[in-house]
């Protein structure tokens, strides 16, 4: 199933509703202004880039031939990267598919020679690395000329590649009717070809230009709207120059294309393929072959014959030896997608809601639909999830640029690329992501003379990471810079008024750090001096937590600033518990809720402090923020309550109870936006509608937890409940065995079920339990006689639900007995090197995920069902 | 629960029933049922000179207390019971909360709130959905009356409104149920930010 998603305005006018009258509940009434489908298809036009502030295409030199430095630090090339936003849908003119299938592939095929020039230029290194895991997430990708098979190391590996990509934007953009842009293309491949006599660096530099530049009038082409071909006339006339400088033997293509395809003359039946959204690429890449392989036969020296050549593509050798293929991916509209998941999130809920309905009497047939749904979900929220290395794409260049413009030497690399997220996370977090690579280049990497001077290597690293956890990704963004002078700003926010300087003083570096979410403050110059990461670092935290994500800084000065995103893998269908609060219910996302405490009240583990009531809970003192006062009810927190029921939630690096009236369920919600105009209560972050048809209030942890945030009147007190001051690793306990105990580390469980053994299935020799609207298969945890049987007397089976190893999905191992979740735990090294965990006085194996499941697989016998008394079917 | 109901037999007993009858080119008014079509939503019923005398063409009347208030036509997609609401916490007394829409989340203003005339909901109540640059919108009103064709620019305001009608207030239109107060929804759209 592709993930590739094509550059389509996405509007009411191409995707009319079936019900003229339904209300569309994400699109409001009349043009859209939706960003174009680029976005989606991982090319890197509407990322704001850095470039110099105000500075726009019309302040680049107009005339052709006008000097523009090149080449050296301080004159980082201008660009035209500022207004290569996106048109509003309403500009867009009705350009026809075929069209807009060349724009996308010209758009591809640019993002492609930017990373392979940044690669000839040494910066970006690790670029290629996340290419090629996007090539391996889609290696179905209709421009089928890219190799996904090898590691090009050598620059003339990169120089052909790029002159292959310059090709067929040379071909697309002729069929677009731009010749002047063409014959621009036709230079650069000369330009390309020549390498040799100049400085990469200046080759770069123009052929940079010359990217934006026609970014641009793709852009233009469009919208709709005039040319603008002086910058078009500018970069040519430099690259004619570069061009006489590299000499007269290479003012022609290397690529031998005809000279129709130089002028820009459209293709002949080019317009009038039916379907040519999808094979434009493979069909163009075929008829380029030939002249290619001659241009670069001279090149394959070394290479074993009949053995396809590093460059030789797929798509090159099919298109000379077999009938082409069939297309296994199709293009498909964003709001397709979108709409498909909404369909499907509905069809859950309505499932949900047909099973609660039918009790435990279910037939056959509602059993069947019920897996059928499950797996149909999973199937369309795969369909959403796109690797990384898309929202990565844009950042070798950024930090080039930027570093260029501060004149410094950056090594950015960027690991994880392949991990995937869904779509809408991908696009909120893109923007983040290009503020906080620009942020660590310009403010947290010092000058050379700087690093040097400290010891430090002088080119700077800026590391981009993101790793799986749970059921979250983590992007960390980490510099090797001079990290954050929390003493100056802690002068500062006693200066700007925001702290007392007792306050201040006490105050923990965490503390102390977050300041630079405060918008105000850190945009302030001394700040700017000490670390400037409060430039737009609100924007970047308020981007993260809108879609249900959470951002931490660590700092040492010195030593560098490290960035973590904390985000969810999916933002349409949420996990989510729901509460009930003044007769109000609202849900909380699952990810965010740590445990469930039930305090009686006069029990020792309330206590209060002048007016802020906390929890004692697991050695810390968590302030109790009270949802029914807090929402504008009546308060739960009443003294002539026999008890409260608190949710311990954790959202970043500070933990909060909430107190709730009941909590009700664990509900899967499929989350709706609120009216834009909606005025409401900061605590909550849109709505949803529940099993029964209700609508619920979506609360926004990250806001709750900021009503929580008292200011620590005593330094001491401070202490005390400073964050993971005496926290040992979060472990669930498991009894695997009797008498057995296992701790598996609580970041690698998904979640905890107690499932009821009728309600369990068998299909093809697996159990299946019905989890959470997934069809979950179980395994038996502990070898010998470690049957669930022998669990507790309730009947019902304890189940620790993890992602499979080296699968996709998730798999339940059933235990005995789930005894704690805790971070008590203290971890105790073994003679035999295997790490156990003292818990309440009892040891715990540590055991990892894989372990856990590996251990339980053992007893699996081929059929599962006898392993699980009382399945009947 | 939306149910919809068609033109014929049991519209014509709703509209009865409530006191009003429809008048204009098309008959598709009636409680709890669409509100429109492809001959009046569509703005098809729009007179040439709607635009120079700034009359709407066709609107829709809704009994708020004891106002009849008249809204543009084409915006409106529906009419619906009111149903569950969920209150909303922080937002103007106004807005009486958010209720379902076949799985939309659709905030409720209530405009016998705004007009100030009445406590509390009548127990027979309705909601106009209408669209707004931010979403649909419910209006809560006592009763829907039907799809009224102008043909003649509204009179002018007597200048004896209560507020805040004499601010939001467009003109007076002469129907069979009394006099109409054209009002435009966006001032109703605005509650929910306040």
């Amino acid at each position: 199933m592709s993930r590739r998603v094509p550059a389509e305005p996405d509007f009411g006018a191409t995707q009319p509703s079936p019900d003229p009258w339904a209300i569309q509940p994400h699109a409001a009434p009349g043009p859209v202004p939706r960003l174009d489908g680029v976005t989606a298809a991982g090319t890197a036009d509407d990322s704001p880039r850095v470039a110099p502030e105000g500075r726009d295409r019309s302040s680049l030199p107009a005339e052709p031939g006008a000097p523009v430095p090149v080449g050296s630090p301080e004159t980082a090339p201008p660009s035209p990267r500022r207004d290569r936003r996106p048109a509003p849908a309403a500009e867009r003119p009705s350009l026809d598919e075929t069209a807009l299938a060349f724009v996308d592939e010209c758009r591809e095929h640019l993002d492609d020679v930017e990373s392979l020039l940044l690669r000839l230029e040494g910066r970006g290194s690790d670029r290629r690395g996340d290419l090629l895991s996007e090539d391996r997430a889609d290696d179905d990708r209709p421009n089928d000329d890219r190799p996904n098979d090898d590691r090009p190391d050598d620059a003339a590996e990169a120089t052909r590649r790029g002159l292959r990509a310059l090709h067929s934007v040379k071909g697309a953009v002729g069929f677009l009717g731009l010749p002047d842009v063409s014959a621009a293309l036709h230079l650069a491949e000369s330009l390309m070809a020549a390498g040799g006599d100049l400085p990469v660096e200046e080759t770069a530099a123009v052929l940079f230009d010359l990217i934006d530049v026609v970014r641009a009038r793709l852009d233009e082409v469009v919208r709709g709207v005039a040319c603008d071909t002086g910058p078009t006339a500018e970069v040519t006339a430099r690259l004619e120059a570069a061009l006489r400088r590299a000499g007269p033997r290479l003012d022609r293509p290397a690529a031998g294309e005809s000279s129709t395809e130089a002028s820009g003359a459209p293709r002949p039946g080019a317009a009038d393929r039916p379907s040519a959204r999808s094979t434009v690429g493979s069909d163009r890449t075929a008829r380029d072959a030939p002249a290619l392989n001659v241009s670069l036969a001279d090149r394959r020296e070394g290479i074993p014959p009949g053995e396809p050549g590093p460059l030789e593509p797929t798509g090159l050798s099919s298109g000379d030896r077999s009938p082409p293929r069939l297309e296994r991916t199709v293009r498909v509209d964003v709001g397709l997608l979108d709409r498909l998941m909404d369909l499907v999130g509905e069809l859950v809920l309505t499932r949900n809601r047909l099973l609660r309905a039918a009790g435990s009497s279910r037939s056959g047939d509602l059993g069947r639909f019920d897996l059928v749904t499950a797996d149909l979900q999973a199937a369309v929220v795969q369909t959403r999830l796109q690797p990384l290395s898309v929202a990565f794409a844009t950042l070798p260049r950024l930090a080039r640029d930027v570093g260029r413009a501060t004149g410094k030497e950056i090594r950015l690399e960027l690991v994880g690329g392949e991990v995937e997220l869904d779509r809408a996370v991908l696009e909120a977090v893109r923007d983040p992501l290009v503020h906080l690579v620009r942020n660590a280049v310009d403010h947290g990497i010092e000058p050379r003379s700087e690093r040097v001077a400290a010891g430090k290597d002088g080119v700077g690293v800026v590391r981009v990471r993101a790793t799986q956890a749970a059921r979250s990704v983590v992007v960390e963004v980490s510099d090797d810079g001079r990290g954050v002078d929390t003493d100056r700003v802690r002068s500062r926010a006693v200066e700007a008024g925001l702290w007392s300087p007792e306050f201040a003083e006490a105050a923990s570096d965490a503390e102390v750090l977050s300041l630079v979410f405060v918008p105000g403050l850190s945009t302030a110059p001394i700040l700017t001096g000490v670390s400037g990461r409060g430039v737009g670092m609100d924007v970047v935290k308020s981007s993260v937590e809108e879609i249900g994500g959470s951002v931490e800084v660590r700092s040492v000065a010195g030593l560098g600033t490290t960035v973590s995103l904390r985000l969810p893998l999916t933002v349409v269908i949420v996990s989510t518990l729901v509460v009930e609060v003044g007769g109000g219910r609202y849900v909380i996302p699952l990810g965010a809720v740590a445990e469930m405490v039930r305090a009686s009240s006069g029990s020792p583990t309330l206590e209060r402090i002048g007016t802020q009531a906390f929890l004692r809970h697991a050695d810390e003192l968590l302030p109790i923020v009270d949802l029914g006062a807090e929402l504008g009810g009546g308060a739960v927190l009443t003294d002539d309550r026999d008890g409260v029921t608190l949710v311990v939630m954790s959202a970043g690096a500070s933990s909060v109870a909430l107190a709730v009236d009941q909590v009700l369920d664990a509900e899967e919600i499929v989350v709706k936006p609120l009216h834009r105009g909606l005025r409401t209560t900061p605590l909550v972050s849109g709505a949803t509608v529940l099993g029964d048809g209700r609508v619920a209030l979506v609360l926004n942890p990250a806001a709750v937890a900021s009503v929580a945030r008292v200011p620590p009147s005593d330094p001491r007190e401070r202490s005390r409940r400073s964050p993971s001051a005496r926290r040992g690793p979060r472990v669930v306990v498991v009894e695997a065995r009797p008498g057995e105990q296992l701790a598996l580390p609580l970041a690698e469980v998904e979640w905890l079920e107690r499932v009821d053994p009728a309600t369990l299935e068998v299909t093809g020799g697996r159990v299946l339990a019905r989890l959470r609207g997934q069809a979950v298969p179980l395994v038996l945890s502990g070898g010998g006689g470690a049957r669930p049987t022998d669990g507790p007397a309730s009947g019902l089976y304890d189940v620790v639900v993890v992602r499979t190893p080296g699968g996709p999905g998730i798999s339940g191992v059933v235990v005995r007995r789930i005894v704690d979740v805790t971070d008590r735990a203290e971890v105790v090294a073994t003679g035999d090197g295997r790490p156990v965990v003292l818990v309440g006085g009892r040891v715990a194996a540590l055991v990892s995920r894989d372990a856990l499941v590996a251990a339980a697989g053992d007893d699996r016998g081929a059929d599962g069902s006898e392993r699980v008394p009382g399945v009947v079917r | 629960v939306t149910t919809r109901i068609r033109p014929g037999p049991e519209l014509e007993a709703t509209t009865r029933s409530s006191g009003l009858s429809v008048v204009g080119p098309a008959p598709l008014a009636g409680r709890r049922g669409q509100v429109g079509g492809a001959t009046v939503g569509g703005g098809g019923g729009l007179p040439e000179d709607a635009g120079a005398s700034g009359a709407p063409g066709d609107v829709c009347t809704i009994l708020v207390g004891p106002f009849l208030l008249a809204i543009d036509v084409r915006p409106i997609v529906e009419v619906h019971d009111l149903g569950e609401v969920t209150p909303v916490p922080g937002a103007a007394p106004t807005v009486v909360g958010l209720v379902n829409l076949r799985s939309a989340v659709v905030p409720v203003v209530d405009v016998r709130a705004w007009l100030r005339c009445g406590e509390g909901r009548p127990t027979d109540s309705i909601v106009l959905i209408v669209r707004s640059p931010g979403g649909p919108v419910g209006l809560l009103g006592d009763d829907v009356g039907g799809v009224v064709h102008l043909e003649r620019p509204p009179e002018r305001l007597p200048g004896a409104l209560p507020e805040p009608l004499a601010g939001e207030a467009r003109g007076l239109f002469e129907t069979e149920f009394g006099l109409a107060v054209w009002v435009d929804p966006v001032a109703l759209f605005e509650e929910l930010a306040r």
